[in-house]
């Protein structure tokens, strides 16, 4: 019998790059679509590029570019694995297209090694995107060497297979846990990102260092520091120093895990399925008061309803403000400059220094939470139903908006009254992180529902489709981190001033976007 | 003379080249049971579509009531319900969540509201079942809470895509009573159907359409004949095809 999953994993490529649709469509609506979207991607993968060049150099010149194939390496399986666990466990299971598949005969586990390639290309290709473009610069200032060459290759071609086989794993162990529970979908959030923030604590406080503790060269300190962050990069950071079989551990170890989690969780794929997929009605529902509220007030709720259904979702869509809260909350009870060990005079300059950059902070993480960039898209095959209603286009995008607005403006106020009090903000800074918070809210909010709204991908086979490999969140994410990062670089050198003008800005396209989605016309 | 409620007006609808409606007119009186059938392909559901404002389309216009859906959106879909084939519904609300937020869609006053509510979920035989959610639902009882959904508002117009299927054979019966109770108080109801059994003894008006073009309308009996609308409909097909 030959190998069905090639098959499998190929329909699965297809759905997910959408190459059939741009290809075949006669509306010339999706090729544009489809082109535009390779366009964005093209700009965002020019910009990766960009950084991790600029970001390499940078390592280079301060001597630390033996460390770079490792450091590549860390920083993209830590990324892998963060992804993948807040994908949930929609990554491998509860797909639309289950039944279909399982209806094949098709072994499980090509089923499962099918789904879990499907993952691996995605997060390959984002591997490739960072280490090539590091690997050219660390040969420039290196030197080559095929020995190095194939170190690289054999370690990104292999790095994203064991984050991504313990988070999935993880993952489907929390969906399992919390199916039967009443509030699964938040519990399974929390779970996920305490989960992420326990692995890197505890990464940081096993990981066997390597070969340099105190008073060593920088660079065998950033080694360790590698190390720490993801403590299999050290076998590459090894075999750069010469221990040639380092690479091939790192190789078996992933290959190893890639494998033990199809073997494992095809023994158990349909019963973890099943589990999460049935769902048990409730008889006997008494009638009680029904309650109304106005048109837009109930495509709010039920935009909430929608965010609070799925975990991905919700875990995506919260997840920076809720990474702002919980700084926030840290730094009231945490004295930053005490927690540093700094002098009283140095903590003042750090003060002076930092302060103004809060408002860049709260632009970076406000930009990492919108679920408005993918709710329209969400709407599935339910579409049709929604544009069916008696509200405008308008309205549908605004309530798309609002989740988005209310969770970034909740954990962004308390995130900065906190950070202005602790930096003893003046009067122009706590201008700017207050007014940051509404505006920029707003802006993310509705600059993602505007970017749903040109590209809406309603064909998804499960949420995760539709949250994460979207073009409209990829520019919102990448797009608000990219200005967050600017804000923060001109606020260190300028102060607050150049916030309260990227406010402003900001606060025009909010204007711009609510006047221009009258003419918004939403069909199926 | 009887009022229009729909009126369907020259309506052609592309898919990049291919044509899937072609000029196609006619108007749904207030009263019509107006059945709508045609072979897999043949139009059916993207005139649906299109009349409930979920489709745009590229020529000609559809009055609701004399009120154009392209340039009234919004106020052509207040008098309107529609229910596609296959009701994806919200799988995350509950019944009675779903229903409440049809409700306050078309601002059904909370009193009429409960009423309905009462009168149709006990009429389907889902009362007991609107705590749970809808992902529980099977597929009948998506369409029963689909449709209790949108009788809500008593709409004027009423658009269904294969509005038996995958009912029960008392859901269908009690649904059919629901249409003729409506039309009795001037309401339209305007469906696709290939169970031409069901056009035949329900509708009053029937319409024919073949590759996007319509290819017959009007009174059941000026329709069939003395035929049965099964060989007048495969008759058609036949003459098409020769």
């Amino acid at each position: 019998m030959h190998a069905k999953w090639p098959l499998l994993l190929k329909v699965q490529l297809i759905g997910l790059t959408g190459i059939t649709l741009a290809k075949h469509s006669n509306d010339p609506k999706e090729r544009r679509k489809a082109a535009g979207g390779i366009a964005v991607l093209a700009i965002f993968g020019a910009i990766l590029l960009f950084y991790a060049v600029m970001l390499a150099i940078g390592f280079c010149l301060q001597g630390l570019g033996k460390n770079l194939p490792a450091l590549t390496v860390a920083l993209a399986s830590v990324i892998i694995f963060a992804f993948t666990l807040f994908q949930g466990s929609s990554i491998l299971f509860a797909t639309k297209d289950h039944d279909m598949v399982m209806s094949l005969p098709v072994p499980r586990w090509q089923v499962v090694l099918a789904r879990l390639l499907c993952s691996y290309i995605v997060a390959l290709a984002f591997a490739l995107a960072v280490a090539v473009p590091v690997t050219v610069v660390f040969f420039v200032f290196e030197g080559f060497s095929f020995g190095a060459l194939g170190t690289v290759f054999l370690s990104v071609l292999t790095c994203p297979l064991l984050p991504l086989a313990v988070a999935a794993a993880l993952s489907t162990l929390i969906a399992a846990l919390t199916a039967r529970m009443r509030f699964k979908t938040l519990l399974q959030s929390i779970l996920g990102i305490a989960l992420f923030v326990g692995v890197m604590v505890a990464s940081f406080s096993f990981s066997f260092s390597a070969n340099a503790e105190g008073g060593a060269d920088m660079s065998a300190l950033f080694g360790v520091l590698v190390g720490k962050l993801y403590p299999p990069a050290l076998l590459v950071d090894m075999t750069l120093s010469g221990a040639a079989w380092g690479v091939f551990a790192f190789a078996g170890i992933s290959l190893g895990a890639g494998a033990l989690f199809v073997a494992v969780v095809a023994q158990f794929y349909e019963r973890i399925n099943a589990a999460l997929l049935s769902r048990s009605a409730r008889a006997g529902y008494k009638a009680k008061d029904v309650k109304s509220s106005s048109a837009f007030v109930a495509l709010a709720k039920k935009e909430f309803k929608r965010l609070f259904s799925h975990s991905g979702y919700l875990l995506n869509g919260i997840c920076g403000a809720l990474l702002l809260l919980l700084f926030g909350i840290a730094l009231a009870f945490i004295d930053p400059s005490a927690a540093l060990g700094l002098p009283a005079a140095d903590a003042e300059t750090a003060i002076r220094v930092f302060a103004p950059m809060g408002a860049g902070v709260m632009m970076v993480f406000i930009g990492m939470s919108c679920p408005a960039a993918a709710a329209l898209s969400l709407e599935g095959s339910s579409r049709g139903l929604l544009f069916s209603l008696p509200v405008s286009g308008r309205q549908i995008l605004l309530a798309k908006a609002v989740p988005t607005f209310v969770i970034d403006c909740a954990a962004g106020i308390v995130f900065a009254v906190i950070f202005g009090l602790r930096m003893e903000a003046d009067a122009v800074i706590w201008v700017s992180l207050l007014l940051t918070v509404p505006v920029y809210s707003a802006f993310t909010a509705l600059f993602g529902s505007f970017l749903n709204y040109k590209f809406p991908k309603y064909d998804w086979k499960n949420e995760t489709m539709a949250v994460k490999n979207s073009i409209p969140m990829l520019i919102t994410v990448f797009g608000n981190m990219v200005l967050g990062a600017a804000a923060i670089a001109l606020s260190a050198f300028v102060g607050p001033w150049p916030v309260l003008v990227i406010d402003a800005l900001c606060l025009a396209a909010c204007i711009a976007l609510y006047i221009g989605f009258r003419k918004v016309r939403l069909y199926a | 003379m009887q009022e229009k409620v729909l009126e369907i007006r020259r309506l052609t609808k592309r898919y990049g080249d291919k044509l899937a409606v072609d000029d196609l007119s006619l108007d749904v009186c207030a009263g019509d049971i107006y059945g709508f059938i045609g072979q897999n392909g043949a139009g059916k559901t993207t005139t649906l579509r299109a009349v409930t404002g979920v489709l745009a389309f590229e020529g000609g216009d559809i009055l609701i009531d004399g009120n154009s859906v392209r340039e009234r959106p919004v106020l052509c879909k207040r008098m309107t319900a529609y229910i596609p084939d296959n009701p994806d519904l919200y799988e995350y609300l509950t019944g009675i969540q779903y229903l409440n937020f049809m409700g306050d869609m078309f601002e059904v006053p909370k009193d009429m509201r409960r009423e309905r509510i009462e009168t149709y979920a006990g009429m389907f035989r889902i009362s007991g079942d609107l705590g749970s959610l809808v992902s529980s639902y099977s597929h009948g009882m998506k369409q029963k809470l689909a449709i209790i959904g949108a009788l809500l508002h008593e709409p004027k117009l009423m658009v269904l895509d294969e509005p038996f299927v995958g009912l029960d054979p008392e859901a269908a019966f009690k649904l059919k009573e629901v249409f003729r109770s409506m039309c009795a108080a001037g309401s339209a109801i305007f469906f696709s159907t290939h169970v031409l059994d069901v056009a035949e003894k329900l509708c009053n008006k029937i319409a024919i359409i073949k590759g996007g073009k319509l290819i017959a309308s009007g009174n059941i009996e000026d329709v069939r004949g003395d035929e049965s609308l099964e060989s007048v409909f495969m008759e058609v097909l036949e003459n098409d095809a020769r």
